[in-house]
């Protein structure tokens, strides 16, 4: 009996002391070691032989899993205990910022111009690559540029960065100059000074006939066009028509109508090169009734500057 | 004395009796002269006298004759179709095609379907159908119609059994297969064979109906079948285009476009939109294609050579280009080339001082005016057969266009539209039965169809549209 006691003594004591003696063990893993900020990565651990596992300070399970979300690169620290002895691990997770999406200022220095003044556009950007401005062309991602728009205009900017864009646009009007802009002349408005001289003419009912009255109109109109100023304006007649012909016979009656104007213009010595013509028969009526008053102001021949004339003319003497 | 009553008949009596007291008075001296001086100023009645009235009853009961008086219609019975699988989308096929077909024969005109509940109780699974059932009063049938429908996973599968009901024989037997998503056109062709197998009438259930929408401002061409349904878009140009025409076998699309440039003639493939060919003039204007009948050329209006437009054609294998009228003094335009001849092309004259039809040989340059009433008129189109001119025509003193048939070869009109706002740019159906039509009674122009004796007038858009062009 005395010699199985012994035995099963020794067997214990052994037994106990094996285990006394083991290290601890630990490891620890993180599933991503990359991630962008904002990212969540898993930790995951496990031990051996341990009395306390810490992670960070913090006391976890001998086995285990985390979520984190670091804000910048971080070393996860594990540590295994069991009396003085000691295991570590550690995970690293980097963290990768993102570039956050550009931004873009862009301004006129001058957002209100006489026309022919100049002005400069101006823009700066962050995270961006290079700005790109519509019509004009691609620039750093800092800058600036002189313009000179002929009429009021619009500018978009986009700032192009590795992470988006970002458009701002930017307005500038334009003003025309006042009419004695230099000494001694006078910057004309074409268009509307054609209108005042050169009048729509109108028709009889299912007629291209020129009227005593529209002859005369367009006696006026000729010799307007024909003052020295004026030789190189190019213009069109439309010829329009009331609605109550049928479609097919009013296109043509429309043109009828133009080519009468054109004529006439041509027989008082205005260059046919400087005459086109088109009908819109019933398609482009003034008035839209169905009366015998939107009728008459429908069957029209009407006055289109396309181009051409002295801008600038001499300042007229005041009588 | 009326002479409009000498007619005919009337005419031979008169004239009879006439003669008798005229022998009687005749050897009175102071008689004898009288009515030698009366001969003299008698002018016999002219066909043109006869008043436009009496001139389109004969016209007009001509147009009549072509179709069968509602009480001598044929009686059909279509009841539903037998489904040889039992699927439910099969009998909303069923129900759809049957609604189709209906449709198609009413337009039609030549049967009238008897109304499902006086057909007689039928057991569904009996093989064969008992034909003195149908045979029962009051049904008072001809033909039988009855439909199999069965179905694979992307087609339909219709038989159809067309049986006269009194000598039990079999009329037609046919059987259709059709895309799943094309039930009506599947639908519109076997209407077709139907109306072949019971009036011996080629059907028009398959043709289309082109036209522009919306009527004012930017727009563009769509067709759509011949009852309204199953729109689609031709072109897209979303700009003011004018005088769409297609060519008459190939059915290439032509069309104005107006630009900034000027109006620019457009060729189109109807089929996948593409551009064929295109013209315009540096100077003047162009307007109003039309096809020649084989198709090498188009006739069209432009004023590049002259103030007001004349008519010209195009060689489209050589790019000729062929004045066919030059009185400059005068509008021409709208010319439409005769369907049957290729040799005549109608078009519109101001001439006489307001727009008339009228018609030229191509070749020899000859012009007849067609229209002797005044007024103004446009739009002329060709009967498929070249034996009719429809038109719109505003009579003097009218405040409306109307649309007119002519029988070009004895002169006489028929009216077919009356008292329902402006009426114009008639279309032909390809078997000459039907006219489509731009009509603005609504307050807006729509596209509207009717028989050619004016009758059965059906409002086929609601969005707005004008020039319609029926065809296969």
């Amino acid at each position: 009996m005395a010699h199985r006691t012994n035995y099963a003594w020794i067997f214990l004591v052994f037994v106990v002391a094996a285990t006394a003696s083991c290290r601890p063990q630990v490891t620890l893993r993180a599933d991503r070691n990359k991630i962008e900020q904002g990212e969540a990565a898993t930790l995951k651990w496990a031990s051996k032989n341990a009395k306390t596992v810490t992670l960070n300070g913090e006391t976890v399970p001998p086995a285990g899993t985390k979520q984190v979300t670091p804000r910048q690169t971080a070393t996860y620290e594990i540590v295994a205990k069991r009396g003085k002895k000691e295991a570590r691990d550690f995970a690293r997770i980097e963290v990768t910022i993102p570039t956050p999406a550009p931004t873009l200022t862009f301004t006129a220095e001058r957002d209100r111009l006489v026309k022919g003044e100049k002005t400069r556009l101006q823009w700066s950007s962050t995270h961006a690559e290079r700005v790109t401005i519509d019509d004009i062309g691609q620039f750093p991602a800092a800058g600036s540029i002189e313009v000179s728009p002929k009429q009021t205009t619009t500018y978009t900017a986009t700032a192009i960065g590795p992470s988006g864009t970002d458009t701002k646009s930017t307005r500038i009007i334009v003003i025309e100059p006042e009419a004695p802009s230099r000494f001694g002349t006078r910057t004309r408005n074409i268009a509307s000074e054609m209108a005042m001289h050169v009048k729509t003419i109108y028709f009889a009912f299912d007629s291209a006939e020129l009227t005593q009255e529209s002859k005369e109109k367009l006696t006026q109109a000729a010799l307007w066009l024909n003052q020295p100023e004026n030789k190189t304006i190019r213009f069109k007649i439309e010829g329009h028509c009331d609605e109550r012909g049928s479609q097919e016979y009013n296109f043509a009656l429309g043109d009828r109508r133009a080519n009468a104007v054109r004529e006439f213009l041509i027989s008082h010595n205005v260059s046919p090169d400087r005459i086109e013509t088109q009908s819109y028969g019933e398609e482009k009526p003034v008035a839209e009734g169905h009366d015998e008053e939107s009728w008459r102001l429908n069957r029209r021949a009407e006055f289109v500057y396309l181009e051409g004339g002295e801008k600038e003319v001499p300042l007229e003497q005041e009588p | 004395m009326n002479l409009r009553l000498l007619y005919q008949g009337q005419r031979l009596d008169l004239l009879v009796r006439f003669r008798k007291s005229f022998d009687a008075l005749f050897n009175k001296k102071v008689i004898k002269y009288t009515i030698l001086i009366f001969l003299c100023c008698y002018i016999p009645p002219r066909f043109e006298t006869r008043s436009l009235r009496e001139q389109s009853l004969d016209l007009r009961s001509k147009f009549r004759s072509l179709f069968v008086e509602p009480e001598q219609l044929v009686s059909i019975a279509l009841p539903e179709a037998i489904l040889l699988s039992q699927e439910s989308e099969l009998s909303r096929a069923s129900q759809e095609i049957i609604e189709v077909i209906s449709d198609d024969i009413k337009f039609a005109g030549i049967a009238k379907v008897v109304d499902r509940s006086l057909y007689p109780n039928i057991q569904k699974n009996s093989s064969k159908t008992d034909f003195s059932l149908w045979r029962k009063p009051p049904l008072s049938l001809n033909f039988l119609i009855q439909l199999y429908l069965s179905s694979t996973s992307q087609h339909l599968k219709v038989s159809m059994q067309v049986v006269n009901i009194h000598s039990e024989k079999i009329v037609l037997n046919k059987s259709y297969q059709g895309h799943k998503e094309k039930i009506r056109a599947l639908s519109h062709l076997i209407a077709n064979d139907l109306i072949k197998a019971i009036a011996n009438i080629n059907g028009i259930a398959h043709s289309k109906i082109a036209f522009i929408s919306p009527p004012l401002g930017a727009r563009d061409i769509f067709q759509m079948d011949y009852d309204g349904k199953n729109v689609q878009r031709l072109t897209y140009e979303h700009a003011i285009i004018l005088f769409p025409t297609l060519s008459p076998v190939t059915k290439k699309l032509a069309y104005i476009t107006l630009t900034q440039k000027g109006p620019l003639l457009q060729i189109r493939s109807t089929a996948n939109g593409l551009l064929l060919g295109s013209l315009s003039f540096p100077r003047g204007s162009i307007s109003s294609p039309s096809f020649s009948p084989d198709e090498n050329f188009i006739t069209f209006a432009s004023s590049k050579d002259s103030h007001s437009m004349q008519l010209y054609t195009i060689n489209l294998q050589t790019n000729q280009i062929n004045q066919i009228t030059d009185k400059s003094s005068a509008i021409h335009t709208s010319p439409r080339w005769n369907p049957q001849n290729g040799r005549e092309i109608a078009f519109i004259s101001d001439e006489s001082g307001t727009p008339q039809i009228h018609i030229i040989d191509v070749d020899q340059k000859k012009q007849r005016r067609l229209l002797q009433n005044g007024g103004s008129a446009d739009s002329p189109a060709w009967s498929p057969n070249g034996q009719y001119i429809a038109f719109c025509w505003k009579p003097e003193r009218s405040p409306r266009f109307d649309i007119f048939v002519m029988d070009i070869t004895s002169g006489e009109i028929v009216q077919l539209t009356s008292n329902a706002g402006n009426n114009e740019r008639p279309s032909w159906s390809p078997d000459g039965r039907y006219l489509a039509f731009q009509s603005d009674r609504t307050g807006r122009f729509e596209i509207y169809t009717m028989r050619i004796d004016g009758t059965n007038q059906r409002q086929l858009t609601t969005q707005g549209a004008i020039s319609p062009i029926w065809f296969e």
